[in-house]
């Protein structure tokens, strides 16, 4: 206790808070991601004391996870993947002129999510890992197809569009070395895709340029000062749904700590849940249901405390951001593993304390700045879209230092566009892309371990959480194929 | 206005990706044949296949999605394609703009705080121009405002308080 309210000085409270400002506006600005600034954050903290770096660190994680909303609510344009779902009623409440509400409630259970991660992270770090521990590569490969096939289902009206953006997403983060053997896969020669497609350039694409184009397309331009709404929101209203928020944070916190699967799946299944459990929303889903906001907000912040489970206890990390945190541990020559809470306890405590600090700095600025930042929409979309696409160029050069991914960022913009024009859902490929490697990896370790065996099949499913997940992914595909979902409407017709 | 389709967009689609599918497979085939790796389950090929027979199975699936509604008539919206491709055109020309111009580099201190202009700042103020008139923008003084200032404002905060590069 006494080493916890050491951590507590002035020194500590403005570095998480000068990383919380910047998380914000790194979240906010479409183009600039959580894990650039992070990445950025390992070569400026290198000569920092560990404690100062950890404390910049959460601030922007935890805050720049919560503001990938602010930007999805405001310009359609999720600031992370993690965000997608939040657009998906975030943007039609700011349409409706509701974006002040929207935004309030993005910050109360981003606020509340990010909490729960956090208490989990102190209270359950060593359960939690006790089940992840046992996963076995097939259950990995399962997992991440489980999160696939639910994106398919919840973003797009044609579930089969839903699966062909996944498989395309497959396809594209295939492109690179083999992730076991090293060998080059779909690069034609290109000596600049041998590292395989950065998800930066891919993202910044898919959902920056793309919305330029089909603003563009769809002649949208003169419709461009959205009217916001000057009325308050009580906090008991907001409140109301502390219930489904709980619910959806313990779904994101135990998403994050598998490993691989990061906020976007537990949005997406959080998405789903709520879906399934809220049958009579005030506004339906997907045209600004405030559930959805609070379903996708608990549970992709919730995920930053159960993200940062495995990487502290066996040096795997959740997400992506994560895994560049994993590289600050490295850099100030920390060990995380089974041993790091006794061996490094101030450092643990040290994440612990800048996360929780990081939340309330999150509620102030949540409520108190990202309001203000609302005037962004008030800009006339000719103005907007080309500084948009100017910020696209730079986000996605920054990445890499490379004019190729720029080049990659239009390329899946006209992607992006084109999938849009033709109703294919771009959430589920860029899972997919994410994904891919992982799943590729698990897959082949999975067959080359059931190859050996005596009993291949046992080898493969013949596991308590195999099944289940294996379960889990058949319940979601099944229940899409229509013949069965109008088998289950009749029976509950009748 | 409603327009009956011979080939609708769904069996477009579903032809493509059918297509896509066959040549992953055999793209995949390919790479496999040629690997010293023979083990399938150790095989890079192995994904490919299995995403090639997943395609497939989808491509099918909206081929005769587009079958069934092969007499449905389609919608048409008023859209701007040709706007599209020139939005994409500028951007193209952006993008060579900025790898092919090397302007030098020159730096302004006030008050500790660096301004820079070089090829990025210069070519971004020609593009933000161009593109906001090409998009209609009328007033004076944010036709020229924005583009500087938002250039500015770009390479302040990237060049010299976050010290990334810029193109």
């Amino acid at each position: 206790m006494a080493e916890i309210l050491s951590l507590l000085n002035l020194r500590f409270i403005f570095l998480v808070f000068l990383g919380s400002i910047a998380g914000l506006f790194v979240g906010a600005i479409p183009g600039l991601s959580v894990s650039m600034a992070t990445a950025l954050l390992v070569s400026i903290t290198y000569t920092w004391e560990t404690t100062d770096a950890l404390a910049t660190i959460m601030g922007v994680y935890v805050v720049g996870v919560f503001s990938g909303a602010v930007s999805a609510i405001l310009i359609n344009i999720p600031g992370a993947p993690s965000s997608v779902v939040t657009t998906l009623d975030g943007y039609p409440m700011a349409k409706r002129g509701e974006s002040y509400k929207a935004l309030y409630y993005a910050t109360i259970y981003s606020f509340i999510g990010s909490l729960f991660g956090l208490v989990a992270l102190a209270v359950l770090t060593g359960p939690i890992s006790a089940i992840a521990i046992k996963f076995r590569p097939m259950d990995y490969f399962l997992l991440s197809l489980f999160g696939l096939a639910t994106v398919g289902s919840v973003t797009s009206k044609n579930y089969t569009k839903g699966l062909v953006a996944a498989a395309l997403g497959l396809l594209i983060s295939m492109i690179g070395l083999d992730p076991l053997a090293g060998t080059p896969r779909l690069v034609f020669g290109v000596k600049e895709l041998r590292a395989g497609i950065s998800t930066v350039p891919a993202l910044v694409g898919l959902f920056g340029f793309a919305e330029v184009l089909s603003v563009i397309y769809n002649g949208h331009m003169k419709q461009t000062v959205e009217h916001m709404d000057k009325t308050r929101v009580s906090l008991r209203e907001v409140l109301r749904h502390w219930k489904l928020s709980v619910y959806t944070s313990l779904i994101g916190m135990l998403v994050g700590a598998l490993p691989g699967a990061g906020g976007p799946v537990a949005a997406f299944i959080s998405y789903n849940e709520t879906k399934r459990l809220v049958k009579n929303p005030e506004v339906p889903f997907g045209e600004g249901a405030v559930e959805g906001i609070v379903a996708s907000e608990s549970s992709n912040n919730a995920c930053i405390g159960g993200a940062l489970i495995p990487m502290l206890t066996l040096a795997v990390p959740g997400d992506a951001v994560t895994a560049i945190i994993l590289s600050v541990f490295y850099v100030h020559g920390l060990k995380p593993g089974p041993m790091f809470i006794r061996e490094s306890a101030s450092s643990f405590h040290a994440i612990l304390v800048a996360g929780f600090l990081a939340c309330f700095i999150l509620l102030v600025l949540g409520l108190w700045v990202a309001p203000k930042i609302c005037r962004i929409i008030a800009v006339p979309k000719n103005i907007l879209l080309p500084v948009v696409t100017v910020l696209c160029v730079v986000g996605s050069f920054a990445c890499n230092n490379r004019l190729f991914d720029v080049g990659l960022m239009f390329a899946f913009g006209l992607l992006g566009f084109l999938m849009r024009l033709r109703g294919y859902p771009q959430a589920p490929l860029v899972l997919a892309l994410v994904l891919g490697k992982t799943m590729d990896s698990n897959f082949r370790r999975a067959m080359s371990l059931a190859a050996v065996a005596e009993n291949p099949l046992m080898n493969l499913f013949g596991h308590p959480i195999t099944l289940i997940l294996l379960a889990c992914t058949l319940f979601v595909v099944l229940g899409n194929i229509p013949f069965i979902k109008n088998l289950g409407k009749k029976k509950a017709q009748a | 206005m409603k327009k009956k389709c011979v080939l609708n967009n769904a069996m477009q689609e579903g032809i493509f990706f059918l297509l896509l599918s066959g040549w992953l497979l055999w793209y995949s085939l390919d790479a496999y044949g040629k690997s010293y790796i023979k083990d399938w389950a150790q095989s890079p090929s192995l994904f490919p296949v299995l995403v090639s027979g997943l395609l497939a199975l989808f491509g099918v699936i909206i081929l005769r999605q587009g079958l069934a509604q092969r007499d449905a008539a389609a919608e048409k919206k008023r859209t701007q394609p040709l706007q599209v491709l020139i939005i994409l055109g500028m951007a193209l020309a952006y993008y060579f703009a900025l790898s092919v111009i090397s302007l030098p580099y020159m730096a302004v201190t006030i008050s500790g705080l660096t301004f820079s202009v070089s090829t990025f700042e210069v070519v971004t103020i020609v593009y933000l121009m161009v593109m906001m008139a090409y998009l209609g923008v009328r007033n004076k003084l944010a036709f020229t405002l924005v583009p500087v200032c938002s250039s500015a404002a770009l390479s302040v905060i990237f060049r010299t308080m976050l010290r990334v590069l810029l193109p």
